[in-house]
């Protein structure tokens, strides 16, 4: 059978989405089947089906109450208190350092770039009580700052990222501007800055999803119910003597996961872009 | 190059919102201020902010400030704050949990309060306050009473022709009730013959034997005869074979939540490893009045072997620089009867006299069955458990390895017993 | 390169004098640069760790004060703890497979989606799913359900005919780490977007000039794509590998370590004896440990990377 190109294009598309259109559903299960859950009775949320039997919202509602006349209005404005200061910290921590670490010259660059790349390895369970001790000593202890100050330490992923995207952008516009009477912080604010957005989205976003899903570290630090995050409000609706709210579980779980897949959505691109891999070594 | 303004700049950049935020944080009050810290479900925190509210309506210059959480983490968080000198100042508390904070004298000692009449005990009966005393102090005070609790369905009993479970039961009987229930209706007798994980049916099983799960003073085990460990998974292993109950794997995948119970969706005639204070939750899971009923007797029992415990224990950061107003609260807590009222049977069946009557006279079905339940526990209850000692949790962990280990058939009961007892004493002599 | 700009410092400084200022300027700049970074570091990273390591040599319950034993508490680990070694093994099973495992899908699933067709997007993003949703509860639930002995995995196995049988895959001793596995292939979302990132930046003329020497496509993958390809997935490698070395939140909700401790990695057994039982001292000795090797581990999977990974730097 011969098939003429454009014919074989065609083919090639509608196996393309036969099988990966296919394939999502597999991907897209649990997603779905907790949204149908949060539309069941509270009863039913649990059973396997994903159509809902009677389509209803009571859950959200209900969910949406919260714990003790705290509601979810309250978790939701914390998380994204505390979601947010920590992901613009975190990308004018980056960019500084990253431009410390490229377009400028000084004592210990590279033991402080090898120190900082390092960092990766250490796995965070093992500062949790010494941070603890430490934060208590300064009176931290029921403030947001223990909760989003360590988190706008750079991960050294981004840090490293941003590093390859300065080193991308030409000497060149430096040294015009610096001519231009432009000090080093004009060039970063005005030159370097700017180029970086993709790797500022793509850090910026996963600094938010993880800030975001943080369990442990607000529920050591935080104290009062009103500066809980959603992360913990989720945690509430079990209890090993209760009956489980399965259906407004599910229903304030998907609204937590909104945000993270809508600026997924919105900025995929960038996310791409944001990684260049350019002269690793 | 580079000018004084933005260097400043950089660095208002990197400082103003740890400033601001601190700002925030400084901003305190003068009155009084108790933190009180619970873990809990939707309803409880609830109840528990309607007496705080109530509280400090007649209390106007004491605060207390609530820091709730649900039960996952919860001792997580204190830990912390315990390592940090920065515990509330009220701590809802678990009896197993305490010895190590006693220990290491996080908590304070309630006995002169009580004798100089701050704190108000009068109608607190006196097996009630042992459950709150830790080395012959009262380091805190029972919120309720509990009592180990398994739930049948009548109506698989009536259908089956199964005489109910009766305290006067004696382990082999229970045997036979659940393999019969399991002949007659196809489903499971229960998931396990009793509390099997967490080590409360052996530590009944061992009591009746006249051993103790710890010794006196904690250093070791409290019993010398591996035989008592030997059949007592025998006998969990005989019911395994003849089907009446879950084998390991069932047991390994079946969740933990309360309504994902077997008994609840109709695979099992009954549950065995639950609290009084459950009923109208399981209750709720199940859609009906599931009964409560206790453990067995041993057929050549010494001794009664069953127990009753407190459900929490309220206790006071020996750190807080109010013990007064703690006090205060905890008088309105204990002997407040619109306040126990709210509180419910929640935190088990309450300590004060006075509150259970006022509490039992306008109880609902479900209460009603806690009450009565918690009658008969304690007519059929041995002495109060011991502390349990600081490596209490480590211990568990090595019992339901060794556990595990018999079940799935990797280990025989006997040396799955010398094991444990070597692991045991490794933990327990530190 | 470094060399060249050393040499040129070396130039600057010998410049004196009329130079001093400038290049006290450029330090200062640089430093001020990294000086937010730094602090951080230096309160939040560095003090800490250096405290855990202070920890880690002294007895330490979570409710009481630390005092020196020295190194007691790793000889205890690595001679009279049996529960260290278990959780040691089964990190490193669920490493060497999960890791392959995640970035071969990661892999095929970016070359899937290389090339832009419509809705692509949208597939990208519910690819995507699956690593968003992480460790929430509606994960356990469902790979409880799957996995079970009713679930659907069974239900498929047995329509297909591989079994007769239905098993606990869950509850299976020899299974159930697999199922852990599986979820670790499935959330394969952030080296996807990496490796897409890395194919991006693949010069189309070199598969243009492949094409002409009459390179198929499978050809052309392996000559072309996979070559170029190699310092991304050594980075994802690297990425992937400490990021599972310390799994907790997937085993935690859905074996919690059983059955039989089987699914006992390394990060839960450190929170167990660390956090749970309270043993600071220990559990910072264990994180102390796995920190140590994680390092060798990486150590040498850079010195491996010689001989595999191909730099373009080098052509130049």
């Amino acid at each position: 059978m011969n098939l003429t190109f454009s014919q074989k294009e065609k083919l090639k598309n509608i196996l393309f989405h036969v099988l990966v259109g296919g394939f999502c559903i597999f991907m897209l299960y649990p997603l779905l089947w907790m949204v149908a859950g949060s539309l069941k009775t509270s009863g039913n949320a649990l059973s396997a089906t994903l159509w809902p039997e009677a389509m209803q919202f009571r859950n959200y509602l209900e969910g949406w109450k919260g714990f003790g006349g705290v509601s979810f209005l309250t978790f939701f404005r914390n998380s994204f208190f505390i979601a947010g200061t920590a992901t613009i910290g975190q990308i004018l921590l980056a960019s500084f350092s990253a431009f410390g670490f490229t377009r400028t010259r000084f004592i210990g660059q590279k033991f402080w770039f090898a120190i900082m790349i390092a960092t990766v390895l250490v796995p965070g369970q093992i500062l949790r009580i010494p941070q603890y001790i430490m934060f208590n000593q300064w009176g931290w202890v029921g403030s947001f700052l223990p909760v989003i100050l360590p988190q706008m330490l750079p991960v050294p992923f981004f840090t490293f990222l941003m590093v390859q995207f300065v080193r991308g952008i030409p000497t060149e516009l430096d040294e015009a501007a610096e001519i231009d009477g432009c000090s080093k912080f004009g060039i970063f604010f005005k030159i370097i800055l700017p180029n970086l957005k993709p790797v500022l989205v793509t850090a910026g976003i996963f600094r938010f999803y993880w800030s975001w899903n943080d369990f442990m570290t607000p529920l050591l630090y935080l104290q009062n119910v009103t500066k809980y995050p959603v992360s913990i409000a989720l945690k509430m609706f079990s209890d090993p003597n209760a009956i489980t709210n399965w259906g407004a579980m599910f229903a304030m779980t998907f609204l937590s996961i909104l945000p993270t897949i809508i600026l997924f959505i919105f900025f995929q691109r960038y996310l791409i872009d944001g990684v260049a891999f350019s002269g690793i070594d | 190059m580079f000018n004084k303004k933005s260097l400043a700049l950089v660095l208002i950049l990197t400082f103003v919102l740890s400033l601001s935020l601190s700002v925030a944080v400084m901003a305190q009050d003068d009155e009084v201020t108790l933190r009180f810290a619970w873990w809990g479900s939707q309803s409880r925190h609830e109840r528990t902010l309607r007496v705080i509210e109530m509280f400090e309506e007649e209390h106007p210059n004491i605060k207390i400030q609530p820091e709730y959480t649900g039960w996952g983490g919860y001792w997580d968080k204190m830990n912390a704050q315990a390592a940090g000198d920065n515990l509330p100042d009220i701590i809802q508390h678990v009896r197993k949990m305490m010895a190590s904070y006693v220990e290491n004298e996080q908590l304070l000692a309630l006995d002169p309060y009580i004798e100089d009449g701050t704190l108000d005990v009068s109608k607190i009966g006196e097996s009630y306050l042992e459950m709150g005393r830790a080395y012959g102090k009262q380091m805190g005070l029972a919120t309720g009473v509990n009592a180990p609790a398994g739930y049948y369905d009548k109506e698989l009993f009536d259908a089956a022709g199964v005489d109910y479970p009766s305290p006067e039961d004696t382990w082999k009987d229970r045997a036979e009730m659940f393999k019969k229930l399991h002949e007659e209706l196809g489903i499971l007798g229960a998931a396990t013959p009793a509390s099997q994980e967490e080590g409360n049916g052996f530590v009944v099983w061992l009591r009746q034997h006249g051993q103790s799960f710890f010794s006196e003073d904690g250093k070791s085990l409290g019993y010398d005869d591996d035989q008592l460990f030997v059949d007592y998974m025998n006998y969990d292993l005989e019911l395994i074979d003849s089907g009446a109950v879950q084998d390991a794997m069932q047991r390994q995948e079946s969740p933990d939540a309360i309504e994902q119970d077997p008994v609840t969706q109709g695979e099992a005639a009954t549950a065995t490893n639950y609290w009084s204070n459950q009923l109208p939750a399981i209750s709720n899971g199940a859609g009906k009045l599931l009964h409560p009923f206790l453990y067995p007797k041993a057929e050549d029992q010494v001794q009664e072997g069953r127990f009753m415990k407190p459900a929490m224990v309220m206790t006071v950061a020996k750190s807080t620089e109010h013990p007064e107003e703690v006090m205060t609260f905890l008088n309105f807590w204990f002997n407040n009867i619109e306040a126990g009222k709210v509180i419910g049977t929640d935190r088990g069946v309450p300590t004060n006299s006075e509150v259970r009557k006022a509490l039992k006279a306008d109880a609902d079905k479900y209460d009603q069955a806690v009450f009565d339940f918690i009658e008969v526990a304690a007519e059929n209850a041995g002495p109060v458990l011991p502390l349990q000692p600081p490596a209490f949790s480590e211990v568990t962990t090595a019992f339901a390895d060794q556990y595990w280990e018999v079940i799935y058939g990797m280990k025989t009961p006997a040396e799955a017993a010398a094991d444990f007892r070597e692991e045991a004493t490794k933990l327990l002599s530190r | 390169m470094n060399n060249k700009f050393e040499a040129l410092d070396t130039v600057r400084s010998l410049d004196a004098g009329m130079n001093k200022k400038k290049w006290i300027k450029e330090n200062l700049t640089g430093y001020v640069f990294i000086l937010p970074w730094l602090i951080g570091f230096l309160a939040f990273l560095a003090f800490p760790l250096l405290r855990s390591l202070y920890y880690s040599l002294t007895e330490y319950t979570i409710v009481g004060d630390p005092s020196w034993v020295g190194l007691r508490n790793y000889i205890e680990i690595f001679t009279d703890d049996p529960k260290f070694w278990t959780s040691l093994k089964v990190t490193f099973y669920y490493v060497v497979f999960a890791v392959p495992l995640r970035l071969a899908s990661a892999l095929a699933l970016a070359l899937v989606f290389r090339k832009a067709r419509p809705f692509t997007n949208f597939y990208r993003a519910a690819y995507y799913v699956p690593s968003i949703l992480g460790g929430s509860v509606a994960i356990s639930v469902i790979w409880r359900q799957l996995f079970s002995s009713q679930g659907a995995f069974n239900d498929f196995l047995v329509a297909i005919g591989v079994m007769g049988d239905r098993i606990s895959w869950i509850g299976h001793p020899d299974y159930a780490i697999w199922t852990i596995i599986i979820l670790a292939a499935w959330q394969f979302g952030s080296p996807m977007i990496i490796f897409l990132a890395g194919l991006k930046q693949i010069p189309k003329g070199l598969y243009e000039a492949a094409e002409i020497d009459g390179a198929g496509k499978i050809q052309q993958f392996f000559s072309v794509t996979l070559p170029l390809l190699t310092p991304v997935i050594f980075f994802n490698l690297i990425m992937q590998m400490v990021k599972m070395f310390m799994v907790f939140t997937q085993v935690y909700i859905i074996t919690e370590g059983g059955p039989l401790n089987r699914t006992l990695v390394y990060a839960v057994y450190l929170y167990r004896k660390g956090i749970s039982n309270g043993y600071l001292g220990y559990g910072s000795a264990l994180a102390w440990i796995i920190l140590v090797l994680l390092t060798i581990v990486t150590i040498l999977l850079f010195k491996t990377s010689n001989k595999w990974v191909y730099y373009e730097s080098e052509g130049e």
